[in-house]
């Protein structure tokens, strides 16, 4: 570390911070990009840091195109499934089931 | 000091076809991902039904998600110790291995069938107890805190899990062919 890096202000510094900034981004990206950062100065700064940064906010793109794939997949429910389900909810509601 | 009206088997059966009736897809999506095959998870979603539907005088009417998630949950758990396993699951079993490939650039992530493909065997392949929480977060839209709640665990192990599971994705992602969903 310079010490530079270690006066407020210098570009040295802001550069030491903005790695920073990446460390706690990629720690906190599934909190950041679900929205479950409490809201916070910190959490503020992190959304202002991963706009002007392109590998944070690449990162950001990966879990949210993930998030995207993801429900594609997996949003359609199994039509077998989900037809005795709908029977076995049809029988409870007329009170035809034993169990109703 | 006044009595509580009772609860009919007519109101119990207003409040559930209110209440439970509008979240079978829902059901029948979560029992899959807590399921091994799709044979367990008919009998999963049905037996979670049946329970529902005799709980229904003691449920507050407040998510009904979370609540019949928890109610297969338990119900899985209880089924056999195969289950248990699977949904009391310690977060190291996901750990994926590092082959040296790039997963974190979004150049890697891939849209279309193919890695429609290798997401649905992605998902296949994970720990029930991982998939559920991706299944609640990622498509269910719960949050962290109702996750954890619906599915009896801490916060952060909602968290834990669903990072691994991500990751793991990831992994499975890297080296298809992208068409740059990310950037649409």
């Amino acid at each position: 570390m310079t010490f530079e890096s270690r006066i407020p202000g210098t570009p040295a510094w802001r550069r030491r911070r903005e790695g920073k900034l990446c460390v706690e981004v990629v720690l906190h990206i599934d909190e950041i990009v679900d929205g479950e950062l409490p809201a916070s100065r910190k959490a503020k700064l992190l959304e202002k840091h991963i706009t002007g940064c392109s590998s944070c906010r690449d990162e950001a793109e990966v879990i949210h195109a993930l998030k995207r794939g993801i429900a594609r997949v997996a949003q359609d429910a199994d039509a077998q499934v989900l037809e005795h389900l709908n029977a076995l909810a049809r029988k409870l509601c007329s009170g035809e089931h034993h169990d109703a | 000091m006044a009595t509580p009206p009772e609860t009919t088997t007519t109101d119990q059966t207003k409040r559930f076809e209110e209440l439970i009736v509008p979240e079978m897809p829902f059901l029948a999506r979560v029992a899959r991902s807590m399921s091994h095959s799709a044979a367990e998870a008919d009998d999963l979603a049905q037996d979670t039904l049946l329970k529902a539907y005799r709980a229904m005088d003691r449920f507050d009417g407040r998510h009904p998600k979370a609540w019949l998630a928890r109610i297969a949950r338990n119900t899985a758990i209880n089924r056999d110790q195969r289950n248990r396993e699977f949904l009391l699951a310690e977060d190291g079993i996901v750990e994926p291995d590092d082959d040296g490939s790039d997963a974190n650039d979004p150049e890697e992530i891939v849209v279309g069938a193919d890695v429609d493909e290798v997401l649905r065997h992605g998902l296949e392949a994970l720990p029930p107890a991982f998939r559920v929480v991706v299944q609640l977060v990622d498509v269910e839209g719960l949050s962290y805190q109702e996750a954890a709640e619906a599915l009896d665990i801490p916060v952060g192990t909602v968290m834990s899990r669903l990072h691994r599971a991500r990751r793991r994705l990831r992994q499975a992602l890297a080296g298809t062919h992208l068409d740059r969903e990310v950037q649409s």
